[in-house]
């Protein structure tokens, strides 16, 4: 009977054949995963602020908070000042209250009317932002990419765009 | 029998998964735990709302908040950090009384405005971010001494320093205390939560210099990452009593020989609290943060003569009804009351949803803590609005 089992090497490959196979599933799904759960989202947000929203038309969608890490924010504010004509870019700023978002956007001297307005915090109820503000890549009304910013990478992040 | 190994293997790893899920399922179960059954003896109850129309130029959320009495009149201040202004609103009148505002920019300018500490009215103490300005002003701004302090390491700078209710100077005679911390490196590193790193200066107003106390996070920090709050106010007999985020104890420290002393307080509602394992991924970080539970603010009413002690529970990440992920506005949390000999009288359970847990003062009539909450439902954009949480008597 013994004759009819795989050798021990070959039952090494198995394993190794499996593992693989395995955490190639788990990984693959859960990227795949999370960008449709982040098409998705970002489809709400956006229907939240313009209930004519219908699909993710620009390339890149920043999503920011006002409180968190304040250089980055900031560095996000202006940029989208610097791009207001650039269609392919949309800016949208989270926080809780108008009147507050208001408060806070002029105490850096920008406007609000600059940017969409999330002021119901929503973005962070759908997990698209936290502290940092966030850049989503879009193609063929898909999220395809997303960065998280933070002081070191906002420059190589702007810097890759604006070589595309 | 191989086959059966790889059985057993694949079960091993299904195991493993679910134990991850689990890592994330204690919090929800620590803020979940149900209050023991000791019998306290005092409680906070909500009895008044008090209320304060506010400018186009005043939002809802500030965070730093003091009550004080001049001329037996009591009053709030805040600090509006949207507009540089220190904002001191009647209490009987529930009005303005006054609007100190200071420049951003220019040769009197005072920018970034972070905290005040009202003496009197023509004493007023404030500090900019970082500790770089320390100036005396009186109640109409008009500026009475610019402090220059310094000591043999230079000017005053305080590293890390942002200002909020739980962590407000304190004064003690010509003693000004700030929380800081003496070396330059952030919570993420090993190196913030060991002793080397003093967390408080000392200001002496008279002599016009500075320097670091021996205050340090409490030995079981040590080794690994946390959560970093701290939290502190004068208490009874003129020490100054520390709430560390993570220490179920209070440690009362005595400014001359700085010796700790700690006091249990632990809370009903928070277990365990696990360290935090490093990481670069930002939503990972953020569920730590959200989902372990810490101990707060800690305040003395001296009114009452008790202290209390804010705990924040924590709180799973995802929203297991809605399916959004939750935010601190949803955390819930409890305040333990403590006499003056640190002995736990009470610990009450707020309402969820409706408070902002940093933003409170204490006044002769009790404990004041904003509903500013973004997930109330009757927060008003217009309007200041506390909840008096008054001490009484179980039972009562």
């Amino acid at each position: 009977m013994l004759e009819n089992y795989p050798s021990p090497r070959k039952i090494g490959k198995l394993y190794l054949y499996l593992a693989l196979l395995f955490f190639t599933l788990v990984l693959g799904c859960k990227r795949a995963d999370s960008y449709s759960e982040k098409t998705e989202n970002l489809n709400k947000l956006l229907k939240s602020i313009d209930s004519s929203h219908e699909s993710l038309s620009s390339k890149i969608y920043f999503v920011t908070p006002l409180e968190g890490c304040y250089p980055c924010i900031n560095k996000m504010l202006k940029f989208a000042i610097e791009n207001a004509a650039n269609k392919n870019i949309k800016v949208i700023v989270s926080g809780v209250g108008r009147k507050d978002m208001k408060l806070k956007l002029a105490s850096q001297e920008f406007e609000i009317e600059d940017y969409l307005i999330d002021d119901s915090d929503y973005a962070k109820r759908l997990n698209l932002v936290n502290g940092y503000p966030c850049i989503y890549y879009c193609q063929n009304d898909n999220v395809v990419k997303f960065k998280i910013i933070n002081p070191e990478n906002f420059k190589e992040e702007l810097f890759v765009e604006e070589n595309q | 029998m191989p086959f059966s190994r790889i059985f057993l293997s694949a079960f091993v790893i299904l195991i493993l998964l679910s134990a991850c899920d689990q890592k994330y399922k204690n919090a929800e179960e620590s803020a979940n735990e149900k209050p023991s059954n000791i019998p306290y003896t005092h409680k906070l109850a909500p009895a008044e709302t008090l209320v304060f129309d506010i400018d186009q130029e005043t939002s809802v959320n500030n965070f730093f908040y003091d009550a004080f009495t001049l001329n037996d009149v009591e009053y709030m201040g805040l600090m509006n950090r949207n507009n540089n202004s220190l904002q001191i609103y009647s209490i009987p009148e529930r009005s303005l009384y006054a609007k100190i505002k200071f420049d951003q920019e220019g040769p009197e300018s005072f920018p970034k405005f972070g905290a005040f500490k009202v003496i009197s009215s023509d004493s007023i103490l404030i500090l900019n971010q970082y500790g770089k300005n320390l100036w005396l002003v009186d109640i109409k701004g008009n500026v009475r001494k610019k402090y220059d302090i310094k000591n043999l390491d230079g000017p005053l700078f305080s590293l890390g320093i942002t200002f909020y209710t739980g962590i407000k100077p304190l004064l003690i005679g010509d003693k000004l205390y700030i929380k800081s911390q003496s070396i330059m490196v952030d919570n993420l590193q090993l190196e913030f939560f060991e002793k080397s790193n003093k967390r408080e200066i000392e200001i002496d107003l008279k002599n016009e210099t500075w320097k670091f106390v021996d205050v340090s996070y409490p030995s079981q920090y040590q080794g690994n990452l946390w959560r970093f709050d701290i939290s502190r106010d004068l208490g009874k007999d003129g020490n100054i009593i520390y709430s560390f985020a993570i220490d179920s104890d209070l440690q009362e420290y005595n400014p001359i020989n700085w010796t700790p002393t700690a006091h249990p307080a632990k809370s009903d509602f928070v277990g365990s609290i696990n360290p935090m394992t490093k990481t670069e991924d930002q939503e990972e970080m953020a569920k730590y943060f959200l989902e372990t539970p810490k101990y707060t603010n800690l305040v003395y009413d001296k009114h009452r003569d008790v202290y209390y002690r804010f705990v924040s529970h924590g709180i799973s990440t995802v929203n297991s009804v809605t399916g959004d992920r939750n935010t601190y506005d949803d955390t819930s949390f409890s305040i333990i009351i403590l006499d003056s000999s640190f002995n736990k009288i009470g610990e009450t359970k707020v309402e969820d949803k409706k408070y902002q847990i940093n933003c409170y003062f204490v006044t002769e009539k009790g404990l004041f803590i904003s509903n500013a909450n973004p997930k109330n439902a009757e927060l008003n954009e217009d309007k200041l609005s506390f909840t008096l949480f008054a001490l009484q008597k179980t039972g009562a």
